[in-house]
């Protein structure tokens, strides 16, 4: 989870060249756009996000953002949506598609 | 007539639409829930076509074939071992490319395989154009395009399903994923070592095989153990484990992401080929209402006004408002339709079936309402509230609002242990007031992970439903001349609070386990089909209905008979009824009870006495094993506050809590005939006050409807809360009347709710846990709550 220790992680990927710094995706604002960078899950979950279509290179779309802690986001994937827990978002790592 | 059988399986992603097309093909109408997960057994209906009768099996949904959750291991166990002649693959058309993970796992395991496409329309509307032909040939399988709604494509699907069923071999597909050069030599390698096992080969694809023992996947693994007999499988899965510690270690990469990558890959590519996106990818009407239906404010409102709506309809169609005319002796009334069950059950049907039979005996006719039709009909008179309730939350669960529920509850709910998607089965089983625990369980079964589906189901039953709310009504009306609308609103509050402690306190015990983030697929609204939601609920209360039948028609029958036995009235022992009506729960004088071995009566004239007499009166009880249970559980009970009356009426809310009141009213003698006329002006008021009393706050309206319901029912048959009762209270005290509500509320599920939970834990553990749990919380609740009473009161 911790962002440093990406680098060392054999369990990312990374098929899309980066240009800026990932960020986790609850660092996205309401209404904001990115394309997924990678992902860090053990292989059984990596299956479960796969089929719902969050996978490298995906362009998501959070649509909905609690502003409370640990409410859940929704998120748009294509012409999926998906509710998604706080832990889970946390770790997968988008590239910004707004630059500031 | 010789009928060859398919065997055909529906396989897909939820929400795929996998149930619509099951619909279509069986004309069996199945539950299609707009809602992810609902179809979580396997469910089957067959046609007939031509000289072949097709069996379509439709399985749970499944994202991919790469984890081991419980849906999934279903599907597979019976892709691989029951070996269906064909596979129809759901593919929802408007979210084509994520479903292809799962086609390669079916082609690669070399299974029969037709993609059906659903949602053509759909993804039309949106700007997706896939070119079906393309496709087909690109996977060397038969692809059909569908318009579920209106049932296009239905009859190519049929041909395709006999096209591919008739056959008597099935031809091994010739599409191949090449796992790229670093995979590949690996895969070789274990294919050859697996063809050394001959009956591997024989049963499951090699290659499938060989590229799920490179993920290392525990399922495939397990197969290999558990299809070898003798001891050959250790080396094997040996070799497996060293080849992918050897790719690990050569690329420094683990075997299962090369290959996931690989079929994302492919995906891509073979999405570029099929699919055309003419319009761009934008936002909905749908994500328009989801920024209110998922404002984390707004949200709520509307949640709360949808389901304050829910529970007025809900009860004013069923309960309150009159619209049936009924014709009876002699001229037209105007009924309610549980009035109109709760009258033909206790009084109509019985009668008539005396009258029919020429029933004389005083035994027969106590059986028959008593034992018979008063359990039977106190859970038949809540069908039209269920069926109802039912409709609503079908049509809520078609529209896909209720997805939308479980994702603005998850945080609250998750403090206790519990998720978003517990919220809904909680507030059928009485969170407002009123429900009932069974569909509420039915209704969990929509939970995907099987121990929070467990947690929610055992403390369901400590909400409020309908059968504890006339209790609540003659506690509160017989004792409190004030604040009874705000005694009711505390209760509703307390229920929730002791339910979700309970979760918080079993979560952290007996149903420990890690909290699984939520990951809920939130599908687009849709309008949903009448027809759906009619036979959903009606289904629905079907099952219901049965438990009516069939567990609480025993149990009812069980309890009469420990109630009515031994008669005591037969023997001559009228001084052990009055020692009997004399002792007090303080009385530390151990329990006497002779049964006086006297001949039966023949006198005739005693026997014209109890002929006169109801069989189910407070003589007998008295003497009862009921009684004798009941009187034997003083010594604890009396820390509550309980005397052997409550116990038994404790006893008989085993069997259904609707019984409780009923018991009340026999034990504590509102029977007597001196008593009934003088009783209900003076207790109808106080009632009605506190009726009003509730109604003046504006809250629980449908709370205060259910209770006057049940007035009207205890009008009827005459049973209304006596002075013995509020007598005893003088003597113990108001501390027990709530020592009552808290025990009422909280103590043991009622039969047919041990039955649910039973289903839905498919173990008798679980049961067991659900009654000792419960009843010792309730207990300890109740002694708190007597004891602290006791001192401040």
């Amino acid at each position: 989870m911790n962002p440093e220790n990406k680098s060392t992680d054999p369990d990312r990927i990374t098929p899309v060249e980066r240009t800026t710094q990932p960020l986790p995706l609850t660092d996205l604002p309401e209404g904001g756009t990115g394309t997924i960078v990678f992902m860090k899950f053990d292989s059984q979950m990596l299956g479960q996000f796969l089929g719902m279509g969050l996978l490298p290179g995906a362009q998501v779309e959070i649509l909905v953002k609690g502003r409370f802690q640990h409410r859940p986001l929704l998120l748009g994937v294509g012409e999926t949506r998906i509710a998604i827990g706080q832990e889970f978002a946390e770790r997968i790592f988008v590239e910004s598609n707004e630059i500031p | 007539m010789d009928q060859k059988n398919i065997l055909a399986a529906l396989v897909g992603q939820p929400n795929s639409g996998k149930s619509t097309i099951f619909n279509l093909l069986t004309r069996i109408h199945q539950e299609v829930g707009n809602y992810p997960g609902l179809t979580t057994a396997a469910r089957s209906g067959h046609y007939h076509q031509g000289d072949f009768r097709v069996e379509v099996v439709d399985l749970p949904g499944t994202y991919s074939f790469s984890t081991s959750s419980e849906e999934e291991r279903i599907v597979k166990n019976i892709l691989l071992f029951d070996r269906p002649e064909v596979v129809i693959a759901v593919v929802d058309a408007a979210n084509f490319r994520r479903h292809l993970s799962l086609i390669f796992d079916l082609l690669e395991m070399q299974l029969p395989t037709i993609i059906c496409l659903s949602f053509t329309d759909m993804a039309r509307r949106r700007g997706v154009q896939i070119n079906p032909q393309i496709l087909a040939d690109e996977l060397n399988v038969p692809v059909v395009p569908m318009i579920c709604q209106r049932g296009e494509g239905l009859a190519e699907l049929r041909e395709q399903i006999l096209e591919i069923g008739k056959r008597d071999i099935h031809e091994p597909t010739c599409w191949r994923n090449d796992y790229g050069g670093k995979v590949e030599p690996f895969l070789a390698e274990i294919v050859a070592k697996l063809n050394e096992h001959q009956h591997l080969v024989e049963d499951f694809s090699a290659r499938w095989l060989a590229v799920k023992l490179l993920e290392n996947d525990r399922e495939a693994r397990r197969f290999v153990e558990h299809h070898t007999h003798d001891d050959s499988w250790q080396p094997l899965l040996d070799f497996a484990s060293k080849k992918v510690g050897e790719f690990q270690k050569k690329y420094q990469y683990s075997a299962k992401r090369r290959i996931l990558e690989t079929r994302v890959q492919l995906a891509e590519e073979l999405n570029n080929w099929v699919l055309r996106q003419e319009k761009p990818i934008a936002r909905h009407f749908s994500d328009r209402l989801d920024a209110v239906a998922c404002h984390p404010i707004f949200g709520f409102v509307l949640l709360a006004v949808l389901l304050f709506i829910i529970f007025q309809l809900t009860f004013h169609l069923a309960d309150i408002w009159q619209w049936l005319p009924i014709y009876s002796s002699g001229h037209w009334n105007w009924m309610s339709p549980v009035e109109l069950l709760s009258q033909f059950f206790h009084t109509w049907l019985p009668d008539w079936i005396e009258g029919y039979f020429n029933l004389g005996s005083p035994r027969m006719s106590s059986f028959l309402r008593h034992g018979v039709f008063a359990g039977m009909g106190g859970v038949i008179q809540f069908v039209p509230v269920i069926f109802i309730m039912f409709t609503m939350l079908s049509l809520l669960e078609q529209s896909g609002y209720i997805a939308r529920v479980a994702m603005i509850m998850d945080s609250f709910m998750r403090r206790f242990g519990l998720q978003g998607q517990s919220i809904l089965p909680m507030v059928l089983a009485g969170g407002i007031s009123g429900g009932c625990a069974v569909p509420a369980i039915m209704a969990a079964r929509s939970i995907t992970n099987f121990r929070q589906r467990l947690l929610t189901s055992l403390v369901i039953p400590m909400l409020n439903c309908g059968g504890k709310l006339p209790v609540y009504a003659m506690l509160v009306a017989s004792c409190f001349q004030k604040g009874s609308g705000l005694i009711m609103i505390g209760v509703v509050f307390f229920s929730w609070g002791m339910a979700l402690g309970s979760a918080f306190i079993l979560s952290k015990t007996v149903l420990k386990g890690a909290q699984i983030p939520l990951l809920l697929e939130i599908p687009s609204y849709q309008l949903p089909k009448m027809s759906d939601v009619f036979s959903t609920a009606g289904r629905q209360s079907w099952e219901f209905l049965k438990k009516a039948g069939t567990i609480i028609l025993a149990a009812n029958i069980l309890l009469w008979f420990l109630m009515s036995y031994p008669d005591t009235r037969l023997n001559n022992v009228p001084v052990e009824i009055r020692t009997a009506e004399t002792r007090s729960i303080d009385s530390d004088a151990p329990v006497e009870l002779k049964s006086v071995a006297l001949p039966p009566a023949d006198s005739k004239e005693l026997k014209a006495d109890i002929d006169s007499s109801n069989m189910l009166s407070e003589e007998v009880i008295e003497n009862s094993y009921a009684a004798r249970i009941g009187r034997s559980l003083e010594p604890v009970s009396r820390y509550a506050g309980f005397g052997w009356k409550d116990n038994v009426a404790f006893i008989s809310g085993l069997a259904a809590k609707e019984m409780i009141v009923g018991s009340f009213a026999t034990l504590y003698g509102m029977n007597k005939p001196t008593q009934q006329e003088s009783v209900p002006k003076d207790l109808i008021q106080p009632a009605n006050k506190t009726l009003n009393d509730v109604h003046q706050t504006g809250q629980l309206i449908a709370m205060q409807e259910r209770i006057e319901s049940s007035e009207t029912v205890t009008k009827s048959t005459g049973k209304v809360v006596s002075g013995a009762f509020q007598e005893s209270v003088a003597e113990y005290g108001l501390a027990k009347v709530f020592a009552l509500l808290v025990f009422v509320m909280l103590y043991a599920p009622c039969s047919g709710t041990l039955v649910a939970i039973y289903r839905i834990s498919n173990s008798a553990r679980w049961v067991v846990v659900s009654l000792l749990y419960n009843t010792i919380f309730a207990y300890l609740m109740a002694v708190i709550v007597y004891q602290v009473g006791r001192l401040i009161i």
